[in-house]
């Protein structure tokens, strides 16, 4: 009875004691975790935006190599046919495979790069608006400096907006995961349809979950210092109807074949 | 605190410390972080990685690139590039036929099991493969039989995709399921599927999309199945334009008509003029529609299992990015953008990234066109 009381009730409640007193390292820990997850959502939005840019770059220097050549075969320093020889070399012009490895790899970086931001914004969310630039220095390096000045002066709605866009679409993005795995740990028994209901449920269940137990830290990391900044005390107020209206969003494009922002949320299983 | 207050902290840690978890697998299997911490643990320990590329997830793989897990590419266009069975084509249709299944399915099956070397002509299937064909064929047939007579082994191939297709007949796609199940097993397939479609995936028959629902012992296999299954669906291509339409320019070295030197060419030419109709040659979802300097006007056009399409130098796309196309789909009038001698279509096909000849393929209700030598 001894061993039965240890191993059902005291062990349990220990564990879950230890959890509190971690809590201090899981809520931060989870709420980053549902950022970077909000932010490979959002990347595939960089995707294209990227090759566009790409290929207009590619474009300009072509027209500017072509221009330079044609200016030089104009003044004899080279003849016609080498100048229109060299302006079609290959080397000048970037296939599409290249630009293609190109938008991604630059879509990577910004993803990663946006990553870092945002966890900056979020790690130093917790300092009210008097905080000045503190610890830095003229021994501290540029970069030192350059990363405290991103973590502390970015317009506070800015950071605020970002920094809850990104948690939603990561809360959405990990209810959908959720939904598959549930769904794979299923195989086996034939279950049919209750499969889905099942992982369905799973993943509204997690999705909810992220979403209300997280919302005080998100508010406390993002909100607060936007509100000291811009001396909008309705802010913290906004997050729920926002969340409710995400949620909507989201469930009305789910199963659509709308991409992008809502590949994670709505294209199924990750 | 009280007892409430403390129960609900610990409840909340609890969920609390669940996300984190859940979220740091999310993070690992879902996104380019995953790959990249792995590439990074694994140059710490000196060792080369073969997972999937960081980039893959941008492209809509599911963080899969069939070409990045195979053991080499060259595998797989080699044996794409030969394309010729050592069963004649014609006793290939004739068994297909005969067994009432897709030809195609019966074909990549034949080349993947066909043997190169001192005897090209010898079709070795697996153990498992063969002791089903076995039981499928006249009684009397020995294992030493089929290994001898490619053609009897070709019967018997067809025999286990017939019987693997009545379990999936009233499927979307029982030809492509039956020739899955015949690598991987029926009882793995269906188990795939049943998931996929619980996780409300409305294309669960499709390959990819069920692929990451089969059981553990299967989804080794479906790695090595790949390539059989992209075989088979290349043998069902069509060609993008009227087959009458001449090559100028067919795959491989050439001489370059700009630049007056020996260059890869990773494409064929068909000369056609401006305004011909370009069609869909497979299956497939429109993962770009846009302009470059060399290749003009483009649709790029991804039909799964690693193929790619991409069609050049158009006078106009008819279709967008993102959209779902089908076999022979108007896609686009051809035209003379980018770099470019004269009105034709640049059509290039890839598998696993490489280029392949289309022409080796040949192409579904159309003879091969004939290729020309190109003309400066």
């Amino acid at each position: 009875m001894a061993l039965f009381k240890v191993l059902v009730v005291k062990l349990p409640a220990a564990v879950l004691d230890g959890m509190v007193a971690l809590r201090l390292l899981t809520e931060p820990l989870a709420l980053v975790v549902l950022i970077l997850l909000g932010v490979h959502g959002a990347a595939d939005l960089f995707d294209d935006l990227l090759f566009t840019a790409v290929d207009t770059a590619d474009r300009a220097v072509d027209a500017t190599v072509r221009g330079a050549l044609d200016g030089l075969a104009g003044m004899d320093w080279l003849q016609p046919d080498t100048a229109a020889r060299w302006a079609d070399d290959e080397a000048l012009l970037i296939d599409i495979d290249r630009k293609e490895v190109l938008a991604v790899s630059l879509t990577l970086v910004a993803e990663l790069l946006l990553d870092l931001l945002l966890l900056l914004w979020c790690m130093g969310g917790g300092a009210d608006a008097s905080t000045v630039v503190s610890g830095a220095s003229v021994d501290d390096s540029r970069l030192i400096r350059g990363l405290r000045r991103a973590r502390t002066r970015a317009p506070g709605l800015l950071r605020a907006a970002a920094l809850v866009l990104a948690f939603v679409l990561g809360s959405l993005a990990l209810g959908r995961w959720s939904s598959g795995r549930v769904a794979s740990l299923l195989v086996g028994p034939d279950l049919g349809e209750a499969i889905g209901d099942v992982a369905r449920f799973a993943g509204v269940l997690v999705m909810g979950l992220a979403l209300l137990t997280l919302v005080p830290v998100v508010q406390r990391r993002a909100l607060a210092r936007a509100e000291a900044t811009t001396g909008a005390r309705w802010l913290r107020a906004l997050v729920l109807p926002t969340l409710v209206i995400a949620l909507l969003v989201a469930e009305l494009t789910s199963g659509s074949s709308a991409r992008g922002l809502w590949s994670l949320v709505g294209g199924g299983a990750a | 605190m009280s007892a409430v207050q403390r129960l609900g902290a610990r409840l909340r840690a609890l969920v609390v410390t669940g996300l984190a978890v859940l979220g740091g697998l999310a993070l690992v299997q879902a996104t380019p972080l995953g790959p990249l911490a792995r590439m990074a643990v694994g140059k710490a320990r000196g060792q080369s990685y073969r997972g999937p590329s960081p980039l893959a997830s941008y492209r809509g793989e599911g963080g899969r690139q069939y070409g990045f897990l195979l053991p080499a590419d060259e595998k797989a266009v080699a044996f794409i590039a030969a394309a010729t069975s050592c069963v004649p084509v014609d006793t290939l249709l004739q068994v297909a036929r005969a067994a009432d299944v897709d030809a195609a399915n019966l074909r990549a099956l034949v080349d993947a099991h066909a043997v190169a070397g001192s005897d090209p002509c010898r079709v070795q299937l697996p153990a498992p493969l063969e002791g089903q064909a076995i039981e499928l064929l006249p009684q009397g047939t020995h294992r030493e039989q089929l290994r001898s007579d490619p053609e009897l082994a070709a019967r018997g191939l067809a025999r286990v995709l017939a019987s693997r297709r009545s379990t999936f007949a009233s499927e979307n796609d029982p030809d492509g399921l039956a020739l899955e199940a015949t690598l991987l097993g029926s009882e793995a397939v269906q188990a795939a599927l049943t998931v996929a479609r619980a996780a409300g995936l409305a294309n669960a028959a499709d390959f990819e999309a069920h692929r990451q629902y089969l059981p553990a012992e299967a989804s080794a296999l479906a790695d090595a199945a790949v390539a059989v299954l992209a075989r088979a669906r290349l043998g069902r291509m069509l060609w993008p334009v009227d087959s009458h339409f001449r090559i100028t320019s067919p795959f491989g070295d050439r001489m370059h008509p700009v630049l007056k030197v020996s260059k890869f060419h990773n494409g064929v030419d068909v000369a056609v003029p401006v305004g011909t109709p370009v069609h869909a040659t497979l299956d497939g979802e429109v993962t770009r529609a846009a302009s470059d300097n060399v290749s003009g006007r483009y649709l790029r056009v991804s039909h799964g299992l690693g193929i790619e399409a991409v069609y050049c130098h158009l006078d106009r796309a008819l279709v967008d990015a993102p959209l779902a196309v089908h076999l022979g789909d108007d896609l686009a009038r051809s035209g003379n953008t980018g770099r470019s001698t004269g009105p034709h279509l640049h059509f290039t096909l890839r598998l696993y990234g490489q280029p392949i000849d289309p022409l080796a393929l040949g192409a579904r209700g159309s003879p091969v066109p004939p290729a020309v030598a190109a003309t400066p």
